[in-house]
């Protein structure tokens, strides 16, 4: 399975999709322009970049698993990736 | 910066004296992607469309879900929509239905029968229907 996500990721980041392509995306505050997450100041307009890139824009939408960091869809029970039990939205209000 | 909801990505004008430039968003990051050379048309929709159908459209994928236009990097493939309405699914180790360990190559969860990939509520509501 391992393999299989792998060959799956690396086409994904092939064809500029997935998880892989967010994390070394970052968009300017200033002029909104695409940056590689490596770059400390904007190609563009010179501001500083912030440090938050794609996929924490990505992770904030969703929940994650909180054994792995997996993100997860509203509908899953459980981690697809370690097993781990999902809390259900209501189980963390009445936390 | 002005949505038209469906039709195109949000969108900025620049007035130049040669013509309108116009910059395309992506709907969920708010990146810059496509700017368009100068452009003048009899009505503001026309020149939309113009600039839109030159070059900005092709940067851009729609979500069949929400409507929204988005970059590759926030856009979901495998079910044609952005990773707002969709997050991107590994093949499972476990089943996200019942927690079973999943065995390499099925569709269904041997336990439960959840579909594994893509799974979601409706989709396995179906399932069960079946």
């Amino acid at each position: 399975m391992k393999k299989r996500n792998a060959n799956r990721k690396k086409s994904l980041s092939y064809f500029g999709f997935g998880t892989d392509i967010m994390k070394h995306s970052v968009v300017c505050s200033e002029c909104n322009s695409l940056e590689p997450s490596n770059r400390m100041y904007c190609s563009k307009c010179n501001s500083k970049l912030p440090k938050s890139n794609l996929h924490d824009l990505y992770k904030s939408y969703h929940i994650s698993c909180e054994k792995c960091g997996t993100v997860l869809s509203n509908s899953m029970h459980y981690c697809p990736h370690c097993g781990n039990r999902v809390k259900a939205s209501s189980e963390l209000c009445a936390l | 910066m002005d949505v038209k909801k469906n039709k195109t990505a949000s969108f900025k004008i620049n007035k130049t004296p040669s013509g309108n430039i116009y910059e395309f968003f992506c709907d969920l990051s708010h990146a810059l992607v496509y700017s368009s050379k100068p452009i003048r048309a009899d009505n503001p929709e026309e020149e939309l469309m113009r600039a839109w159908g030159e070059g900005g459209k092709e940067y851009f994928n729609r979500c069949q879900k929400c409507g929204k236009w988005v970059i590759d990097a926030m856009y979901n493939p495998d079910v044609w929509s952005c990773v707002q309405c969709v997050p991107i699914e590994d093949y499972p180790d476990y089943c996200p239905v019942c927690g079973a360990k999943s065995q390499e190559l099925s569709n269904f969860c041997h336990v439960c029968g959840a579909k594994l990939f893509y799974g979601g509520e409706e989709e396995n509501e179906k399932t069960e229907r079946k």
